[in-house]
Protein backbone atom coordinates (compact mmCIF):
# COMPACT_ATOMS: atom_id res chain seq x y z
CA UNK A 1 0.00 0.00 0.00
CA UNK A 2 1.61 3.50 -1.21
CA UNK A 3 1.80 5.87 1.86
CA UNK A 4 0.28 8.85 1.99
CA UNK A 5 3.41 11.04 1.30
CA UNK A 6 3.52 8.73 -1.89
CA UNK A 7 0.09 9.32 -2.84
CA UNK A 8 0.62 13.27 -2.33
CA UNK A 9 3.59 13.03 -4.20
CA UNK A 10 1.63 11.51 -6.94
CA UNK A 11 -1.62 13.67 -6.92
CA UNK A 12 1.55 16.62 -7.28
CA UNK A 13 2.68 14.86 -10.78
CA UNK A 14 -1.44 14.89 -11.68
CA UNK A 15 -2.02 11.39 -10.82
CA UNK A 16 -6.33 12.24 -9.75
CA UNK A 17 -6.56 8.58 -8.38
CA UNK A 18 -4.02 9.49 -5.52
CA UNK A 19 -5.89 12.24 -4.30
CA UNK A 20 -8.77 10.07 -4.24
CA UNK A 21 -7.45 7.47 -2.40
CA UNK A 22 -6.17 10.10 0.14
CA UNK A 23 -9.60 11.67 0.23
CA UNK A 24 -10.96 7.70 0.88
CA UNK A 25 -8.10 7.62 3.81
CA UNK A 26 -9.16 10.81 5.72
CA UNK A 27 -12.06 12.03 4.65
CA UNK A 28 -13.80 10.18 7.59
CA UNK A 29 -11.25 11.03 10.31
CA UNK A 30 -11.76 14.80 9.28
CA UNK A 31 -15.60 14.72 9.45
CA UNK A 32 -15.39 13.16 12.69
CA UNK A 33 -13.74 15.64 14.25
CA UNK A 34 -14.90 18.54 12.46
CA UNK A 35 -18.83 17.07 13.69
CA UNK A 36 -17.94 17.10 17.22
CA UNK A 37 -17.10 20.95 17.09
CA UNK A 38 -19.10 22.70 14.65
CA UNK A 39 -22.52 23.45 15.03
CA UNK A 40 -24.10 21.51 12.41
CA UNK A 41 -23.10 18.38 10.26
CA UNK A 42 -23.10 20.26 6.73
CA UNK A 43 -20.89 23.33 8.67
CA UNK A 44 -18.49 19.92 9.40
CA UNK A 45 -19.21 18.64 5.60
CA UNK A 46 -18.30 21.67 4.04
CA UNK A 47 -15.30 21.97 6.43
CA UNK A 48 -13.94 18.72 5.02
CA UNK A 49 -14.73 19.94 1.71
CA UNK A 50 -12.72 23.22 2.50
CA UNK A 51 -9.71 21.44 3.90
CA UNK A 52 -9.17 19.12 0.54
CA UNK A 53 -9.59 21.89 -1.56
CA UNK A 54 -7.05 23.76 0.28
CA UNK A 55 -4.75 20.46 0.45
CA UNK A 56 -4.86 20.78 -3.86
CA UNK A 57 -4.17 24.37 -3.69
CA UNK A 58 -0.95 24.10 -1.30
CA UNK A 59 0.09 20.69 -3.39
CA UNK A 60 3.01 22.92 -4.53
CA UNK A 61 3.68 23.63 -1.32
CA UNK A 62 4.45 20.22 -0.49
CA UNK A 63 7.82 19.16 0.29
CA UNK A 64 9.59 15.84 0.55
CA UNK A 65 10.01 15.01 4.12
CA UNK A 66 6.97 16.60 5.04
CA UNK A 67 3.96 14.48 6.46
CA UNK A 68 0.53 14.65 4.73
CA UNK A 69 -1.64 13.38 8.07
CA UNK A 70 -0.43 16.58 10.23
CA UNK A 71 -1.25 18.81 6.81
CA UNK A 72 -4.60 17.68 6.37
CA UNK A 73 -5.54 17.86 10.48
CA UNK A 74 -4.03 21.59 10.43
CA UNK A 75 -5.83 22.70 6.85
CA UNK A 76 -8.92 21.55 9.14
CA UNK A 77 -8.29 22.97 12.71
CA UNK A 78 -7.69 25.83 10.97
CA UNK A 79 -10.59 26.14 8.37
CA UNK A 80 -12.50 25.63 11.78
CA UNK A 81 -10.80 28.69 13.36
CA UNK A 82 -11.48 30.72 10.89
CA UNK A 83 -15.50 29.36 10.41
CA UNK A 84 -15.57 29.58 14.31
CA UNK A 85 -14.71 33.56 13.62
CA UNK A 86 -16.60 34.30 10.43
CA UNK A 87 -19.89 33.00 12.15
CA UNK A 88 -19.40 32.69 15.68
CA UNK A 89 -20.91 29.25 15.85
CA UNK A 90 -19.61 26.59 18.41
CA UNK A 91 -20.89 23.19 18.28
CA UNK A 92 -23.95 23.25 20.49
CA UNK A 93 -23.79 21.15 24.44
CA UNK A 94 -27.25 20.64 24.51
CA UNK A 95 -27.74 18.54 20.91
CA UNK A 96 -30.02 15.47 20.82
CA UNK A 97 -28.56 12.43 21.84
CA UNK A 98 -27.07 9.98 18.73
CA UNK A 99 -28.42 7.71 17.57
CA UNK A 100 -29.36 4.74 19.64
CA UNK A 101 -26.94 2.72 20.81
CA UNK A 102 -27.47 -1.09 19.41
CA UNK A 103 -30.00 -4.07 19.53
CA UNK A 104 -31.16 -5.33 22.72
CA UNK A 105 -31.35 -2.03 24.82
CA UNK A 106 -34.09 -0.67 26.49
CA UNK A 107 -35.64 2.17 26.00
CA UNK A 108 -34.82 3.79 29.07
CA UNK A 109 -30.99 2.57 29.33
CA UNK A 110 -30.74 4.23 25.58
CA UNK A 111 -32.35 7.52 27.12
CA UNK A 112 -29.62 7.67 29.91
CA UNK A 113 -26.97 6.72 27.75
CA UNK A 114 -28.19 9.47 25.60
CA UNK A 115 -28.30 12.24 28.93
CA UNK A 116 -24.68 10.96 29.67
CA UNK A 117 -23.79 11.42 26.24
CA UNK A 118 -24.73 14.82 26.38
CA UNK A 119 -22.92 15.21 29.84
CA UNK A 120 -19.97 14.36 28.45
CA UNK A 121 -20.53 16.67 25.30
CA UNK A 122 -20.95 19.57 27.28
CA UNK A 123 -18.02 18.80 29.66
CA UNK A 124 -15.81 18.20 26.66
CA UNK A 125 -17.70 21.42 25.33
CA UNK A 126 -16.01 23.39 28.16
CA UNK A 127 -12.69 22.86 27.83
CA UNK A 128 -10.32 25.36 26.69
CA UNK A 129 -9.94 25.11 22.54
CA UNK A 130 -5.81 24.03 22.64
CA UNK A 131 -7.13 20.90 24.99
CA UNK A 132 -10.09 19.71 23.40
CA UNK A 133 -7.97 19.70 20.30
CA UNK A 134 -5.46 18.11 21.80
CA UNK A 135 -7.72 15.31 23.39
CA UNK A 136 -10.11 14.91 20.61
CA UNK A 137 -6.71 14.04 18.16
CA UNK A 138 -5.16 11.89 21.01
CA UNK A 139 -8.36 9.88 22.45
CA UNK A 140 -10.86 9.88 19.55
CA UNK A 141 -8.73 9.45 16.19
CA UNK A 142 -5.73 7.44 18.12
CA UNK A 143 -2.99 10.53 16.76
CA UNK A 144 0.60 9.81 18.00
CA UNK A 145 1.90 12.97 20.53
CA UNK A 146 4.16 14.28 17.59
CA UNK A 147 1.87 14.18 14.54
CA UNK A 148 -0.80 16.36 17.49
CA UNK A 149 2.43 18.84 17.95
CA UNK A 150 2.51 19.39 13.83
CA UNK A 151 -0.63 19.44 13.86
CA UNK A 152 -1.36 22.21 16.30
CA UNK A 153 1.68 24.00 15.96
CA UNK A 154 2.96 23.05 19.04
CA UNK A 155 5.87 21.40 21.06
CA UNK A 156 5.53 17.20 21.87
CA UNK A 157 5.79 18.98 25.41
CA UNK A 158 3.06 21.18 25.60
CA UNK A 159 1.00 19.31 23.51
CA UNK A 160 1.47 16.16 25.98
CA UNK A 161 1.05 19.17 29.18
CA UNK A 162 -2.12 20.09 27.31
CA UNK A 163 -4.03 16.57 26.83
CA UNK A 164 -2.83 15.63 30.58
CA UNK A 165 -4.42 19.03 31.78
CA UNK A 166 -7.31 18.39 29.51
CA UNK A 167 -8.11 15.16 30.60
CA UNK A 168 -7.48 15.80 34.16
CA UNK A 169 -10.12 18.87 34.39
CA UNK A 170 -12.28 16.36 32.40
CA UNK A 171 -12.43 14.27 35.18
CA UNK A 172 -12.85 16.90 37.64
CA UNK A 173 -16.15 18.21 35.55
CA UNK A 174 -17.38 14.74 35.26
CA UNK A 175 -17.68 14.02 38.98
CA UNK A 176 -18.82 17.32 39.55
CA UNK A 177 -21.58 16.80 37.98
CA UNK A 178 -22.03 13.35 38.09
CA UNK A 179 -25.00 11.78 40.33
CA UNK A 180 -23.96 8.67 42.15
CA UNK A 181 -27.46 7.54 42.66
CA UNK A 182 -28.10 7.73 38.64
CA UNK A 183 -27.49 4.28 37.71
CA UNK A 184 -26.31 5.57 33.89
CA UNK A 185 -23.84 7.54 35.26
CA UNK A 186 -20.89 7.23 33.47
CA UNK A 187 -17.95 7.32 36.78
CA UNK A 188 -20.29 4.99 38.45
CA UNK A 189 -20.78 2.24 35.57
CA UNK A 190 -17.20 0.82 36.52
CA UNK A 191 -17.79 -3.00 36.74
CA UNK A 192 -16.25 -5.00 39.76
CA UNK A 193 -13.59 -6.68 37.60
CA UNK A 194 -12.18 -3.60 35.46
CA UNK A 195 -10.53 -1.89 38.47
CA UNK A 196 -6.69 -1.77 38.95
CA UNK A 197 -5.46 -4.75 41.22
CA UNK B 1 3.36 -0.19 24.54
CA UNK B 2 2.52 3.09 23.06
CA UNK B 3 -1.08 4.97 23.72
CA UNK B 4 -3.11 4.08 21.01
CA UNK B 5 -2.96 0.12 22.65
CA UNK B 6 -3.50 1.74 26.49
CA UNK B 7 -6.76 3.53 24.56
CA UNK B 8 -7.61 -0.52 23.33
CA UNK B 9 -7.00 -1.61 26.06
CA UNK B 10 -9.73 0.77 27.80
CA UNK B 11 -12.53 0.91 25.40
CA UNK B 12 -12.42 -2.65 26.21
CA UNK B 13 -12.92 -2.17 30.04
CA UNK B 14 -9.12 -3.32 30.47
CA UNK B 15 -7.70 -0.69 33.11
CA UNK B 16 -5.39 -3.56 34.82
CA UNK B 17 -2.42 -1.88 35.41
CA UNK B 18 0.20 -4.49 34.07
CA UNK B 19 3.54 -3.85 33.54
CA UNK B 20 3.90 -2.95 30.30
CA UNK B 21 0.22 -0.35 30.69
CA UNK B 22 2.47 0.50 34.16
CA UNK B 23 5.74 1.24 32.19
CA UNK B 24 3.83 3.57 29.55
CA UNK B 25 2.25 5.32 32.21
CA UNK B 26 5.77 6.53 34.06
CA UNK B 27 6.32 8.84 30.85
CA UNK B 28 2.72 9.65 29.73
CA UNK B 29 1.01 11.91 32.21
CA UNK B 30 -2.43 12.02 29.83
CA UNK B 31 -2.73 8.32 29.48
CA UNK B 32 -2.21 7.85 33.16
CA UNK B 33 -5.50 10.31 34.24
CA UNK B 34 -7.76 8.31 31.35
CA UNK B 35 -6.39 4.79 33.73
CA UNK B 36 -7.63 6.42 37.20
CA UNK B 37 -10.09 5.95 38.76
CA UNK B 38 -10.38 2.66 37.31
CA UNK B 39 -10.39 3.55 34.06
CA UNK B 40 -13.43 5.54 34.55
CA UNK B 41 -12.82 8.83 32.17
CA UNK B 42 -11.74 6.51 29.80
CA UNK B 43 -15.52 4.53 29.44
CA UNK B 44 -17.20 8.01 29.65
CA UNK B 45 -15.60 8.86 26.74
CA UNK B 46 -16.63 6.09 24.95
CA UNK B 47 -16.75 6.54 20.98
CA UNK B 48 -20.54 6.40 21.18
CA UNK B 49 -20.76 10.27 22.80
CA UNK B 50 -19.19 11.42 19.52
CA UNK B 51 -21.24 11.22 16.15
CA UNK B 52 -20.91 8.47 14.03
CA UNK B 53 -18.92 7.57 11.19
CA UNK B 54 -19.95 9.31 7.69
CA UNK B 55 -22.01 6.70 5.43
CA UNK B 56 -20.28 6.08 2.19
CA UNK B 57 -22.93 7.92 0.26
CA UNK B 58 -22.47 11.04 2.36
CA UNK B 59 -19.03 10.72 1.41
CA UNK B 60 -19.02 10.23 -2.68
CA UNK B 61 -21.29 13.35 -2.18
CA UNK B 62 -18.63 15.08 -0.69
CA UNK B 63 -15.82 13.75 -2.92
CA UNK B 64 -18.04 14.96 -5.90
CA UNK B 65 -18.53 18.51 -4.48
CA UNK B 66 -14.75 18.68 -4.25
CA UNK B 67 -13.55 17.25 -7.53
CA UNK B 68 -16.19 20.04 -8.93
CA UNK B 69 -14.74 23.26 -7.31
CA UNK B 70 -11.17 21.70 -8.32
CA UNK B 71 -12.37 21.37 -11.84
CA UNK B 72 -13.74 25.21 -11.51
CA UNK B 73 -9.58 26.04 -10.44
CA UNK B 74 -8.99 27.08 -13.81
CA UNK B 75 -7.16 29.91 -15.29
CA UNK B 76 -4.73 32.61 -14.60
CA UNK B 77 -6.16 33.71 -10.57
CA UNK B 78 -5.97 29.32 -10.05
CA UNK B 79 -2.31 29.68 -11.31
CA UNK B 80 -1.40 32.30 -9.16
CA UNK B 81 -2.63 31.28 -5.86
CA UNK B 82 -1.10 27.69 -6.21
CA UNK B 83 2.22 29.47 -6.60
CA UNK B 84 4.48 28.11 -3.90
CA UNK B 85 4.12 29.74 -0.91
CA UNK B 86 7.67 31.60 -0.79
CA UNK B 87 7.00 33.21 -4.68
CA UNK B 88 3.63 34.34 -3.85
CA UNK B 89 4.89 36.36 -0.55
CA UNK B 90 8.07 37.01 -2.49
CA UNK B 91 5.88 38.59 -5.19
CA UNK B 92 3.63 40.84 -2.98
CA UNK B 93 7.12 41.92 -0.87
CA UNK B 94 8.50 43.02 -3.86
CA UNK B 95 5.35 44.68 -5.30
CA UNK B 96 5.45 46.58 -1.57
CA UNK B 97 9.27 47.58 -2.16
CA UNK B 98 9.47 48.09 -5.46
CA UNK B 99 8.23 51.60 -6.04
CA UNK B 100 10.24 52.63 -2.83
CA UNK B 101 13.28 50.92 -4.78
CA UNK B 102 12.62 52.93 -7.81
CA UNK B 103 11.72 56.31 -5.75
CA UNK B 104 15.03 55.83 -4.31
CA UNK B 105 17.06 55.28 -7.50
CA UNK B 106 15.66 58.68 -9.03
CA UNK B 107 16.88 60.56 -5.60
CA UNK B 108 14.51 59.95 -3.17
CA UNK B 109 13.21 62.83 -1.32
CA UNK B 110 15.21 66.34 -1.92
CA UNK B 111 16.08 66.58 1.99
CA UNK B 112 17.81 63.67 1.59
CA UNK B 113 21.32 65.48 2.27
CA UNK B 114 20.15 67.15 5.92
CA UNK B 115 17.57 64.51 6.98
CA UNK B 116 19.10 62.68 9.81
CA UNK B 117 20.53 59.59 8.47
CA UNK B 118 19.93 57.01 11.60
CA UNK B 119 16.07 58.61 12.08
CA UNK B 120 15.71 57.57 8.39
CA UNK B 121 17.21 54.12 8.53
CA UNK B 122 14.73 52.95 11.70
CA UNK B 123 12.04 54.25 10.05
CA UNK B 124 12.26 52.35 6.66
CA UNK B 125 13.71 49.16 8.61
CA UNK B 126 10.41 49.46 10.62
CA UNK B 127 8.23 49.71 7.69
CA UNK B 128 9.78 46.92 5.99
CA UNK B 129 10.07 44.94 8.40
CA UNK B 130 5.92 45.02 9.80
CA UNK B 131 4.97 45.50 6.09
CA UNK B 132 6.65 42.08 5.17
CA UNK B 133 5.78 40.33 8.53
CA UNK B 134 2.37 41.14 7.78
CA UNK B 135 1.63 40.10 4.22
CA UNK B 136 3.77 37.01 5.17
CA UNK B 137 1.40 36.50 7.39
CA UNK B 138 -1.61 37.12 5.10
CA UNK B 139 -0.67 34.82 2.77
CA UNK B 140 0.33 32.12 5.29
CA UNK B 141 -1.28 28.84 3.65
CA UNK B 142 -3.64 27.08 6.22
CA UNK B 143 -1.44 23.93 7.32
CA UNK B 144 1.19 26.27 8.62
CA UNK B 145 1.64 26.35 12.15
CA UNK B 146 -0.14 28.70 14.30
CA UNK B 147 1.63 31.57 15.30
CA UNK B 148 1.13 33.11 18.31
CA UNK B 149 -2.50 34.27 19.13
CA UNK B 150 -1.15 38.10 20.00
CA UNK B 151 1.28 38.13 16.48
CA UNK B 152 -1.27 39.15 14.07
CA UNK B 153 -3.56 41.55 15.98
CA UNK B 154 -0.01 43.11 16.80
CA UNK B 155 1.42 43.89 13.41
CA UNK B 156 -1.61 45.36 12.12
CA UNK B 157 -1.53 47.73 15.19
CA UNK B 158 1.58 48.51 14.96
CA UNK B 159 1.16 49.18 10.74
CA UNK B 160 -1.93 51.18 11.42
CA UNK B 161 -0.23 53.86 14.34
CA UNK B 162 3.24 53.46 13.70
CA UNK B 163 2.81 56.32 10.90
CA UNK B 164 0.75 58.46 13.51
CA UNK B 165 3.16 58.25 16.00
CA UNK B 166 6.06 59.41 13.69
CA UNK B 167 4.04 61.99 12.52
CA UNK B 168 3.55 63.26 16.12
CA UNK B 169 6.95 63.48 16.84
CA UNK B 170 9.04 66.58 16.29
CA UNK B 171 9.78 67.15 13.03
CA UNK B 172 12.81 65.48 11.83
CA UNK B 173 14.19 68.64 10.54
CA UNK B 174 13.21 72.05 9.11
CA UNK B 175 16.60 72.46 7.41
CA UNK B 176 15.65 72.37 3.58
CA UNK B 177 13.20 74.74 1.71
CA UNK B 178 11.67 71.68 0.30
CA UNK B 179 10.73 70.21 3.60
CA UNK B 180 8.89 73.57 4.71
CA UNK B 181 5.68 73.12 2.88
CA UNK B 182 2.60 71.27 3.62
CA UNK B 183 1.27 73.53 6.57
CA UNK B 184 -1.49 76.59 6.10
CA UNK B 185 -3.28 76.78 3.39
CA UNK B 186 -0.55 74.33 1.60
CA UNK B 187 -2.07 71.54 4.14
CA UNK B 188 -4.77 69.98 2.45
CA UNK B 189 -3.63 70.10 -1.30
CA UNK B 190 -0.13 68.63 -0.50
CA UNK B 191 -1.68 66.27 1.98
CA UNK B 192 -4.57 65.17 -0.76
CA UNK B 193 -1.61 64.54 -3.01
CA UNK B 194 0.21 62.41 -1.15
CA UNK B 195 -2.79 60.60 0.30
CA UNK B 196 -3.71 59.95 -3.78
CA UNK B 197 0.35 58.82 -4.51
CA UNK B 198 0.30 56.36 -1.72
CA UNK B 199 -3.13 55.08 -2.44
CA UNK B 200 -3.16 54.45 -6.11
CA UNK B 201 0.34 54.12 -6.48
CA UNK B 202 1.59 50.90 -4.35
CA UNK B 203 -1.06 50.41 -1.50
CA UNK B 204 -4.70 49.47 -3.69
CA UNK B 205 -2.38 47.59 -6.69
CA UNK B 206 -0.99 45.69 -3.48
CA UNK B 207 -4.15 45.25 -1.78
CA UNK B 208 -5.82 43.92 -4.91
CA UNK B 209 -2.49 41.68 -5.97
CA UNK B 210 -2.57 40.36 -1.82
CA UNK B 211 -6.38 39.33 -2.93
CA UNK B 212 -5.21 36.96 -6.00
CA UNK B 213 -2.40 35.82 -3.76
CA UNK B 214 -4.14 34.81 -0.85
CA UNK B 215 -5.52 31.38 -1.10
CA UNK B 216 -8.83 32.03 0.74
CA UNK B 217 -9.42 34.83 -1.53
CA UNK B 218 -9.53 37.24 1.41
CA UNK B 219 -12.27 35.36 2.91
CA UNK B 220 -10.44 35.33 6.27
CA UNK B 221 -10.83 38.94 7.36
CA UNK B 222 -7.34 39.17 9.66
CA UNK B 223 -5.77 37.77 6.47
CA UNK B 224 -7.11 40.50 4.93
CA UNK B 225 -6.18 42.72 7.48
CA UNK B 226 -2.95 41.87 7.67
CA UNK B 227 -2.77 42.40 4.02
CA UNK B 228 -4.33 45.55 3.89
CA UNK B 229 -1.88 46.60 6.91
CA UNK B 230 1.41 45.45 4.29
CA UNK B 231 -0.04 48.04 1.54
CA UNK B 232 -0.98 50.96 4.17
CA UNK B 233 2.66 50.37 5.55
CA UNK B 234 4.50 50.37 1.66
CA UNK B 235 2.55 53.63 0.67
CA UNK B 236 4.09 55.20 3.99
CA UNK B 237 7.45 53.88 2.98
CA UNK B 238 7.69 55.10 -0.82
CA UNK B 239 6.39 58.42 0.60
CA UNK B 240 8.80 58.05 3.80
CA UNK B 241 11.92 57.91 0.70
CA UNK B 242 10.18 60.60 -1.41
CA UNK B 243 8.35 63.06 0.29
CA UNK B 244 10.30 65.97 2.12
CA UNK B 245 8.09 67.67 3.67
CA UNK B 246 8.33 67.38 7.38
CA UNK B 247 5.58 69.16 8.80
CA UNK B 248 3.66 66.97 11.41
CA UNK B 249 0.11 67.77 10.00
CA UNK B 250 0.95 67.02 6.41
CA UNK B 251 2.27 63.62 7.96
CA UNK B 252 -0.73 62.91 9.97
CA UNK B 253 -3.17 63.68 7.24
CA UNK B 254 -1.69 62.92 4.12
CA UNK B 255 0.91 59.76 4.46
CA UNK B 256 -0.66 57.94 8.11
CA UNK B 257 -4.19 58.17 7.17
CA UNK B 258 -3.20 55.87 4.40
CA UNK B 259 -2.90 52.59 6.56
CA UNK B 260 -6.23 53.48 8.31
CA UNK B 261 -8.45 54.01 5.89
CA UNK B 262 -7.46 50.77 4.08
CA UNK B 263 -7.55 48.82 7.32
CA UNK B 264 -11.21 50.63 8.27
CA UNK B 265 -12.60 49.65 4.94
CA UNK B 266 -11.68 45.75 5.23
CA UNK B 267 -12.45 45.97 8.51
CA UNK B 268 -16.05 47.20 7.92
CA UNK B 269 -16.59 45.22 4.71
CA UNK B 270 -15.43 42.24 6.75
CA UNK B 271 -17.41 42.71 9.89
CA UNK B 272 -20.33 43.82 7.58
CA UNK B 273 -19.69 40.23 6.09
CA UNK B 274 -19.76 38.40 9.56
CA UNK B 275 -22.44 39.83 10.74
CA UNK B 276 -24.53 39.05 7.97
CA UNK B 277 -22.86 35.45 8.15
CA UNK B 278 -24.16 35.52 11.79
CA UNK B 279 -27.32 36.57 11.09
Amino acid sequence: MQTDEELMAAYVAGDAGAFRALFDRYAPMLLRMLRRQVASDADARDLVQLAFLHLHRARLDFREGSRVRPWLVTIALNAKREHFRRTGRRRETTLEPERARGEGISSSDQLVAGEEAKRVRAALASLPDNQREVIELHWFEGLPFAEIADAVGANVSAVKVRAHRGYERLRMLLKETSNPGASGNVLAMAEPGDGLP
Amino acid sequence: MDCREIHERLRNHDARALPDVQAHLVGCAACAQLVADEGALARALAPDVVPHDAAPAELESMLGAIQGDIAREQGWQARVRELPTPIRIGIAASVALLPALLALAFGGRADMGVYPLARMLLIVALFVVIAIGAVALGLQPLYARAVPPGLRPALILAAVWLPFILGAIPAAHLDHPASLAGGGADLVPRALRCFAFGMFIPAIPLTILTRFLDRDGHASLVRALLCASAAGLAANLILQVDCPITHPLHLLLGHATIAIVLVAAYGGVGLARTFLAQR
